[in-house]
């Protein structure tokens, strides 16, 4: 039985032959899924979920992130799907979500996405599509408030100048929040933005606050060292954002794999370019954060010293955390992009910072 | 055959024109608003290339559609919501406005109708018009040349000035907002005047009203 | 010597130009997806046909709504993008002696396609009224007031040995004297940083950037996001078919007719171009309009002036 209008025949044939897009939502504990599903060619991860026909959550999703998972689930358009990796979809607070073993993940997503085609699922929104804030229709012009002010659609407050006006005439200052799923951002990071037009103004770097994961959740247990997970996967992440994508299959098809010094050093040669991932890093995301200074560049070529280490058997110290409110204030003043790509180059710090169990109550 | 073809384009031409025109006024968004006017402007570029002035109305294209870009950016750069498509009014003093627009349509249209147009081709029977070419392209060459090339460095200039990290240092240390009445620094904005709080004060006084205005005039 | 014929009737320089667009945007998504494979080392036997599937896949996909978006711009943006990809191609010559309209202001009506395409992306950007694509929108205006005087001097200077601005007489100049990639070499890179720039592709698709979620896809799905690839696809054909008439001397060539010399050189470019894609990482904006402001356009003079002394001397 159809539950919507199934996609014609040979539209749905050669559709159905196409990568699966794919949102993932990263919890703890969820990259190695990250990197499987960017490893294999019958999947493709995308950069929002307006471009997804299924959402995936991969790893542990703390109860703090629960509305935000179910926003993002809401905007993949229907007819959409959710799996998750290894738990049930109560877990996550999305019943109807299918539930997939972290062996047949992309066997499951592709049987997903022939569903999809033929009409034969489609999950409901889980929120509400309509504003708590009444404001259309209100005020002379419809435009919900007074004057030339508008309305605050869903809570957002107008783009307004900041106090300081430089010779009285000031950019608007438009407050966004980003996160904690916004792909390529390190998992579970709320960030709060105020832009003037594409420099970030104003900015605060918050992470969901983590619970106890309860039990095994099914992501993990291998006992490569996950150290070179973690950093080739924060690899794979930038060059996804930096539109190298087919150098970021390469490096998570190496993540999922045994990884030894030789692939590494290849990676490096490959990378460690002038006109290579440093056009978008030389330069880039100059932080000085307690003590270690350096730009993108700086800290991408840590991670594969840190992966070659550990695939060499060494021992690699775990990695710090960060000072969250430098971290903010040395971002003020960035172009949003840098922003941003500062701190998807900051994602094994990020994850850790955001790994830790909240303070005891 | 041609002929009529021209016609036809012209009358299509000109109608559009003085369509996105009008709608420059009737939208509620500053964006469409600029890009009505655009697309006006190159209603009146295709007109120019009808009358072979092929250079001149393909060079219209190619300003306005720079110039009207940047007003767009600016106007939702300083008024975004997030994007400026909240609905606003796009008009000052709407009814001095629609009398002057009258009067002058008028006045314009009367020249076009009741003037007795030259419609025989120009000889150029004393060769002023190739002197005036040679003049142009020949010895004030240099000048032309100069004042392009001073008009450049200008423009790069205000930019160096104008950026954060000027030569001279970060351009906006010092920097300070004049103040709204000349001489009285309580009207600077920035400056609490006291009464209600601060903020409040700033999103309804200069926020709202004062340069989101001045912005809309400028469509 | 070539000569260019006059316009050709409309109809069939319509036709042509939608066939080349749509040959030259298959083209482009063929060779991105075959290079993209060998970038990552997968097997490239699917690859021939992945751009395929995927298409079938996004055209079977609803489009998303947001708040408040300006319906009619979204929908016109992707098209007047394809427009001015059309006409930019109208004013080049396709064949010996054939152009869909060689005008007398051909490099002009270029440079115009380009200021509106321009246009076209930041409305795309900014209709569906949402924040990631207004910024990509924002970006791509720094980015294309920057590489816009660039493209003005690079065809000017192509300009001056042809003295002319149409397209024709600059194959013409160059069949009678050297290639412009020889005479005038500083102008293929810069050109090559245009025609990147402004089909968003590569190093400097600085509107569709994945750092911003899509950029100015951000909120695009369905045949819309079909139609803006598309477009993209179908401006880098035009540039890459520029870029051969220009510097390659587009139709001319011994044996084979003009119209195969011609699509022999575009393809090359658009091999070029899409390689440097996967090979380098996007320029962070701020970076490209500086170089673009300091580096580029001195450059650019420079070339301006160096064509100048040639051509007179």
């Amino acid at each position: 039985m159809a539950v919507t209008r199934p996609v014609p025949g040979r539209l749905a044939r050669w559709a159905g032959a196409a990568p699966v897009p794919v949102h993932v939502a990263v919890g703890h504990g969820g990259d190695p899924v990250l990197a499987q599903l960017r490893a294999d060619r019958r999947v493709e991860v995308v950069a929002t979920p307006r471009h997804a026909t299924v959402l995936v959550v991969a790893g542990h999703v703390p109860e703090a992130a629960r509305t935000a998972l179910h926003a993002t689930h809401d905007q993949v358009r229907a007819p959409r799907a959710t799996v998750v990796v290894g738990v049930e979809g109560t877990m996550v607070g999305i019943p109807h979500a299918v539930s997939v073993p972290r062996t047949g993940l992309v066997d499951g997503l592709v049987a997903v996405q022939h569903d999809l085609l033929a009409g034969d699922r489609d999950d409901p929104s889980i929120g509400p599509d309509d504003n708590p804030v009444a404001w259309q229709g209100v005020g002379p012009h419809g435009q919900g408030g007074e004057g030339m002010m508008g309305g605050v659609p869903w809570g957002r407050p107008m783009a307004m100048p900041p106090v300081e006006g430089r010779d009285g005439l000031a950019l608007d200052r438009l407050a966004l929040r980003l996160g904690p799923f916004l792909a390529g951002l390190p998992p579970l990071l709320v960030v709060d933005v105020g832009l003037q037009g594409d420099v970030v103004e104003e900015v605060a770097v918050e992470p969901v606050p983590a619970d106890e994961p309860p039990g095994s959740m099914g992501t993990d247990g291998e006992d490569r060292p996950s150290v070179v997970i973690t950093e080739l996967v924060a690899l794979a992440e930038l060059l996804a954002l930096v539109g190298l994508a087919g150098m970021a299959v390469r490096v998570a098809r190496l993540a999922t794999g045994p990884v030894t010094p030789g692939d590494v050093a290849g990676l490096r040669r490959r990378l460690d370019r002038p006109l290579g991932l440093r056009t978008a890093t030389d330069g880039v995301g100059r932080l000085d954060l307690s003590g270690r200074a350096g730009d993108i560049t700086a800290r991408w070529r840590a991670w594969l010293d840190r992966a070659a280490a550990a695939a060499a058997g060494d021992r690699v110290p775990p990695t710090g955390t960060l000072d969250l409110d430098a971290l903010a204030h040395e971002l003020l003043g960035m172009e949003l992009g840098a922003a941003l790509l500062s701190l998807a180059s900051l994602r094994p710090q990020l994850a850790a910072a955001t790994a830790l169990p909240a303070v005891a109550a | 055959m041609t002929g009529t073809w021209v016609d036809i384009a012209f009358g299509v031409f000109a109608v559009a024109a003085a369509w996105f025109g009008w709608r420059v006024f009737v939208t509620d968004s500053m964006v469409r608003a600029t890009f009505s006017l655009l697309a006006s402007f190159l209603n009146v570029g295709a007109i120019l290339v009808l009358l072979l002035a092929e250079y001149l109305g393909v060079a219209m294209f190619f300003m306005m559609g720079v110039e009207m870009t940047v007003m767009a950016i600016y106007m939702v750069a300083f008024m975004m919501n997030p994007a400026g498509l909240n609905p606003m009014q796009m008009v000052h003093q709407p009814r001095v406005a629609v009398v002057v627009g009258v009067l002058s349509t008028a006045g314009f249209g009367a020249v076009a109708l009741a003037a007795d147009l030259d419609t025989v081709a120009i000889v150029d029977p004393d060769g002023t018009i190739r002197a005036l070419g040679h003049e142009l392209m020949g010895s004030s060459m240099l000048v032309m040349q100069v004042v392009g090339v001073t008009l450049v460095a200008t423009m790069v200039g205000a930019v160096v000035l104008s950026a954060a990290s000027g030569r001279f240092g970060p351009a906006d240390v010092g920097s300070v907002p004049p103040a709204i009445v000349p001489g009285d620094d309580t009207t600077r904005p920035g400056v609490d005047v006291g009464g209600d709080g601060g903020g409040h004060d700033h999103d309804h006084g200069h926020g709202g009203g004062a340069h989101g205005h001045d912005d809309g005039g400028d469509a | 010597m070539i000569e260019v014929a006059g316009a050709a009737h409309p109809v069939v320089g319509a036709l042509v130009v939608v066939a080349v667009l749509a040959l030259g945007a298959m083209a482009v998504a063929v060779t991105e997806s075959v290079v993209t494979a060998h970038v990552a080392g997968s097997p490239l036997g699917s690859a021939w046909s992945r751009p395929w599937r995927r298409a079938a896949l996004v055209l079977a996909r609803p489009q998303p709504v947001t708040e408040r978006p300006d319906t009619l711009l979204w929908v016109l943006a992707p098209a007047a993008y394809v427009g001015m990809a059309a006409l930019g191609l109208t004013v080049l010559p396709l064949g010996t002696v054939w152009a869909v309209a060689d005008v007398r202001t051909g490099i002009v009506v270029l440079g115009s396609a380009e200021v509106l395409a321009m246009v076209a992306v930041f409305l795309h950007g900014w209709a569906p009224n949402s924040p990631l694509p207004l910024v990509a929108g924002y970006r791509f205006v720094a980015a294309g007031l920057s590489f816009l005087l660039l493209s003005i001097f690079v065809l000017i200077a192509a300009a001056l040995p042809a003295e002319s601005m149409s397209f024709g007489r600059i194959v013409a100049s160059q069949e009678d004297g050297a290639w412009n990639v020889l005479r005038q070499p500083l102008g293929l890179p810069l050109f090559l940083v245009v025609a990147l720039a402004v089909s968003l592709h590569g190093p400097l698709d600085v509107a569709d950037a994945g750092e911003l979620a899509g950029g100015t896809t951000a909120e695009v799905s369905g045949p819309a996001r079909l139609a803006w690839g598309f477009a993209r696809r179908a401006m880098l054909t035009t540039y890459a078919v520029a870029t051969a008439v220009v510097f390659l001397a587009g139709p001319a060539g011994p044996l084979l007719p003009g119209w195969a010399w011609l699509a022999v050189k575009s393809l090359a470019v658009v091999v070029v171009l899409v390689w440097i894609g996967q090979r380098t990482a996007r320029v962070p904006v701020e970076r490209f309009v500086r170089v673009a402001w300091t580096v580029l356009l001195p450059l650019s003079f420079l070339h301006l002036a160096i064509a100048g002394v040639v051509t007179l001397a």
